[in-house]
């Protein structure tokens, strides 16, 4: 990848976390409960639009340049996994079981249904 | 105060004090949260400059050693086992033992390990292995991600909470019975 492409992952990256953060507090302040809806959008979200944006890749004209800063850029720091997993992990360990499990499950099943929607909507661009 | 703020709080993306933190048990007579400053643009600048930095980290991972198609996605697996054992770590060892709070959790928490993990990476890619002929492989990777990530996560909530001593005055001690290891 050239310097151009690397600084633009960079600022991906510094836009995406934000987005995110700012995303979830917004669901969080909307919803009750336990479940941390707010990363559940965001994860959801952000893998409908990498599906999208790699169908667009493999079908259509966008680069390898332009999927590495949306996709690895945006979309990669837009998502979090570690977030995902501590909440799980927290919610067992507080002794909320179900809400472990929804969570966990409930995030990779719409996500997986999600990024294949993405992929699908990205074919249809020729 | 309600019954749910001496809980640890389950959102590591967000401040303990915002009252948007979802919490457990749930506790019905607990007002509705109240609008949260987050718009901090100090916040939002420790949490853009850790999101660039654990997303070049990742990027540069993936140069190294990258994934070829229809192959195991060690990389991208590696990347969110350890980020999720790292933010266990810090939030549990670290910003619940302290009050150094301030801008280093925005950084670092939902910064730096946010944007260095990726969830679109891995359901993407698990997608595509399926969609390839490599149901096995693809349900292995999503296995392995989601409970080796959990299990990352709840180890390091485990070190953290054994490696630091437990502040007095810590806003989220964990409750002695409840949560002792």
């Amino acid at each position: 990848m050239s310097v151009q492409v690397w600084i633009a992952v960079a600022i991906a990256g510094a836009i995406g976390a934000p987005l995110r953060y700012l995303l979830d507090g917004f669901v969080q302040d909307r919803v009750r409960g336990d479940l941390p809806w707010g990363t559940f959008v965001v994860n959801v979200s952000g893998s409908f639009v990498l599906g999208t944006l790699t169908g667009l890749s493999l079908h259509s004209g966008l680069s390898r340049s332009e999927l590495s800063i949306l996709g690895t850029g945006l979309c990669g720091a837009f998502t979090t996994f570690s977030t995902f997993s501590f909440e799980s992990a927290r919610l067992a360990d507080l002794g909320d079981w179900r809400g472990a499990a929804t969570n966990s499950f409930g995030s990779i099943i719409v996500g997986l249904v999600a990024a294949g929607l993405g992929l699908f909507v990205g074919s249809l661009v020729r | 105060m309600n019954s749910g703020a001496s809980d640890p709080p389950i959102d590591p993306d967000l401040d303990p004090a915002d009252p948007a933190q979802p919490q457990f048990p749930i506790d019905p007579a607990r007002p509705a949260p109240i609008p949260f400053r987050r718009n901090n643009p100090v916040t939002l600048a420790c949490v853009a400059l850790g999101g660039m930095t654990g997303t070049v980290l990742r990027a540069l991972l993936g140069r190294i050693a990258p994934t070829p198609s229809g192959h195991f996605p060690f990389t991208t697996l590696g990347i969110n086992l350890t980020g999720s054992f790292v933010l266990g770590v810090l939030i549990a060892g670290v910003f619940e033992r302290s009050t150094i709070n301030g801008r280093w959790r925005p950084f670092l928490a939902t910064g730096v390990l946010g944007g260095y993990t990726t969830f679109s990476t891995f359901l993407v890619e698990a997608t595509q292995l399926g969609r390839h002929g490599r149901v096995g492989t693809a349900t292995l990777y999503v296995v392995v991600s989601l409970f080796g990530g959990v299990a990352a996560a709840w180890l390091g909530i485990l070190l953290g909470k054994s490696i630091s001593p437990v502040a007095p005055d810590a806003p989220h001690s964990t409750r002695p019975g409840k949560l002792a290891p």
